[in-house]
């Protein structure tokens, strides 16, 4: 539904500035797609280019067949009000109340646009809000100024303003960033539900591997204006091809620790002769940490587990091992095949 | 009331009519140059903000000539800027003394300096308010009532309270030109003859109305900021 053909945008300034390289990416249509990288690496330019806020400077934008990159001003506003938009830093207007803000984009009927089928009329408005502040439940703050809310309060008001023309996409530019943890998790189910009961595609940028790994189907992971790596969110977890994807998903593991405490020496990874150090991961229902136990049984192995996490993404668990196997050298090994046959990757860790 | 002011000011009792009149007229032209002064300085205030870089109607040309036009005039001194005015005047409005002849020129002293203002208080405004009217597929017509004016209302109350104080301020000096009014009234009987007690009169009434200039603008502010 939604497609960047080889888009680029160059900032022309002291030195030209290369913001999104030739970025080819294809939404579909209520998919939940989450964009993430480091500071500066391009995504609220690419996010940008979708409603064009932002002007390619090469390439086309697509949605449902049309050409945005090929409409004048005019038409392209009228597609933009099925564009919705939530920033980072909710973007309210203080002047309005919280019913106002959200039905600032409602054409209103005017004597001037008497006869215009899409102008709303004062008690459709109404109707309107009214249903909107009860899906982001703040009924009771329908006359209260944003000044008067708290960061999550404005952001569901934001979530209603985006929705008011019913909007066939949502796009959030770090949408939880200036949030506390637990109000970044009741927006993001706010978003989900948006996506699951309205079936409206949301397209988020994020730096947190976090709100990714909560409400994303699939995942692009950017670095210098580049997607650097594509696929979906269990995959891309699964099986990170590339470094900065390792680096994300580190930062929500503690898997990373074990690297750290060997190269401190910690007592904990000091092995005995023998004794080999693997990482395991595994991202299928049938494999859990029942197989260790067997393959302990069948090889007559110790399994040390020293280090563990186990999470469940889009219901399926995601676990990451690290294991200490004692025991005969060729029973070790026969166990590691057997594992790996059964679809567990196995990683050593080089120790001291 | 009438008596105990008269004892106060002496010469009230002969000039009493005249020093009303001189009211009236400084009333009118605050009211007028006011009014007219507002609508323009908006208007350049609004066309300053929407045609500088990256402006949502960016203009280079009507940019810096708007720009440039407005640091010459407020450059050029009240008194002189009067007198060059005057030509205009006469054009324009048929004459150039009295109330009617003062307008122009005291439209002329406002407008630069109250457009100047207006584009600070509305370059407040939070450029995210715009790009978020953008998104939502706001035209600039929109985008300037709906976000820039509104989103102001408070500082736009402000700086024309500050406006109008000044205003009243010229409207006095555009006596010495003939202008009638407080500022002519008090040079004409304060100053040249003598009646020090006629400029205090004067003074007084012009602080009166600069007060409740201001109390009028405070409200506003109060009622409008959220
Ligand atoms: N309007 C602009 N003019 C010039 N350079 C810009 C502009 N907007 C962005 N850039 C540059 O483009 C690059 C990408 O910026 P962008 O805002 O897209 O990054 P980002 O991934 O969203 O980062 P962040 O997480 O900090 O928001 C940066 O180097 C930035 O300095
Ligand atoms: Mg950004």
């Amino acid at each position: 539904m939604l497609k960047l053909k080889d888009v680029s945008k160059t900032f022309h300034g002291k030195e030209n500035i290369d913001a999104v390289k030739h970025v080819n990416l294809e939404i579909q249509e209520g998919e939940i797609f989450g964009l993430i990288g480091f500071s500066g690496a391009g995504k609220s330019t690419l996010i940008r280019m979708i409603n064009l806020l932002e002007r390619p400077s090469q390439g086309q934008v697509w949605i449902d067949g049309i050409e945005l990159t090929a409409l004048n001003e005019k038409e392209l506003r009228k597609i933009r009000k099925k564009i919705g938009m939530i920033f980072q830093h909710f973007n309210l207007m203080r002047s309005r109340t919280i019913a106002q803000n959200i039905a600032y984009p409602l054409k209103r009927r005017t004597f001037w646009r008497k006869n215009d089928p899409e102008a709303w009329s004062k008690n459709e408005i109404q109707q309107k809000v009214a249903h909107l502040l009860k899906l982001v439940e703040l009924e009771d703050k329908a006359n209260a100024y944003p000044s008067e809310l708290s960061g999550g309060q404005k952001q569901r008001v934001a979530i209603a303003r985006a929705l008011a023309n019913d909007p066939k996409i949502l796009l959030c530019d770090e949408a939880t960033s200036a949030l506390d943890p637990q109000t970044t998790q009741s927006i993001l189910k706010l978003l989900k539900q948006v996506n699951q009961t309205l079936g409206i595609t949301i397209v988020l940028i994020t730096h947190e591997m976090g709100v990714i790994k909560e409400i994303c189907d699939r995942v692009g992971v950017m670095e210098d204006g580049e997607i650097k790596e594509l696929g979906n969110v269990v995959d891309v977890f699964a099986d990170p091809k590339e470094t900065i994807t390792r680096n994300f998903i580190a930062t929500t593991s503690n898997i990373s620790k074990i690297y750290e405490l060997v190269k401190q020496r910690s007592e904990i990874t000091v092995l005995r002769p023998g004794e080999r150090m693997v990482l395991l991961s595994y991202n299928t229902i049938n494999t859990n940490q029942a197989l260790i136990s067997q393959i302990s049984r069948d090889y007559e192995v110790d399994a040390n587990i020293i280090f563990g996490n186990i999470e469940v993404l889009q219901n399926k668990p995601l676990g990451r091992l690290v294991v200490i196997f004692s025991g005969k050298e060729e029973n070790i090994a026969s166990a590691i095949e057997r594992l790996k046959a059964k679809e567990v990757k196995v990683e050593e860790i080089e120790t001291w | 009331m009438v008596e105990l002011l008269i004892q106060i000011f002496p010469n009230l009792a002969k000039l009493g009519d005249e020093f009303v009149e001189a009211i009236g007229d400084t009333l009118q032209m605050i009211l007028f140059s006011g009014a007219a002064s507002f609508i323009l300085g908006t208007f350049f205030g609004v066309v300053l903000i929407v045609t500088r870089k990256n402006g949502i109607l960016q203009n280079r040309l009507i940019y810096n000539v708007l720009d440039k036009a407005i640091n010459v005039i407020r450059s050029i001194p009240y008194l002189i800027l009067m007198m060059m005015i005057i030509p205009l005047s006469r054009i324009l409005m048929g004459t150039g003394i009295g109330v009617k002849g003062a307008i122009v020129p005291l439209v002329f002293g406002t407008v630069p300096f109250f457009a100047r203002q207006i584009e600070t208080a509305i370059a407040e405004v939070d450029k995210g308010l715009i790009e978020a009217s953008q998104a939502m597929g706001s035209s600039p017509w929109e985008i300037i009532f709906r976000v820039y004016l509104k989103e102001s209302i408070p500082s736009i109350a402000r700086v024309t309270m500050v406006t109008a104080v000044n205003l009243v301020g010229l409207t006095a000096m555009a006596g010495a030109l003939g202008s009638g009014g407080l500022g002519d009234f008090a040079i004409r009987y304060g100053y040249q003859r003598n009646m020090t007690d006629m400029t205090y009169a004067s003074v007084i009434v012009i602080l009166i109305m600069v007060s409740i200039i201001q109390m009028i603008g405070n409200l506003i502010i109060r009622k409008t900021s959220h």
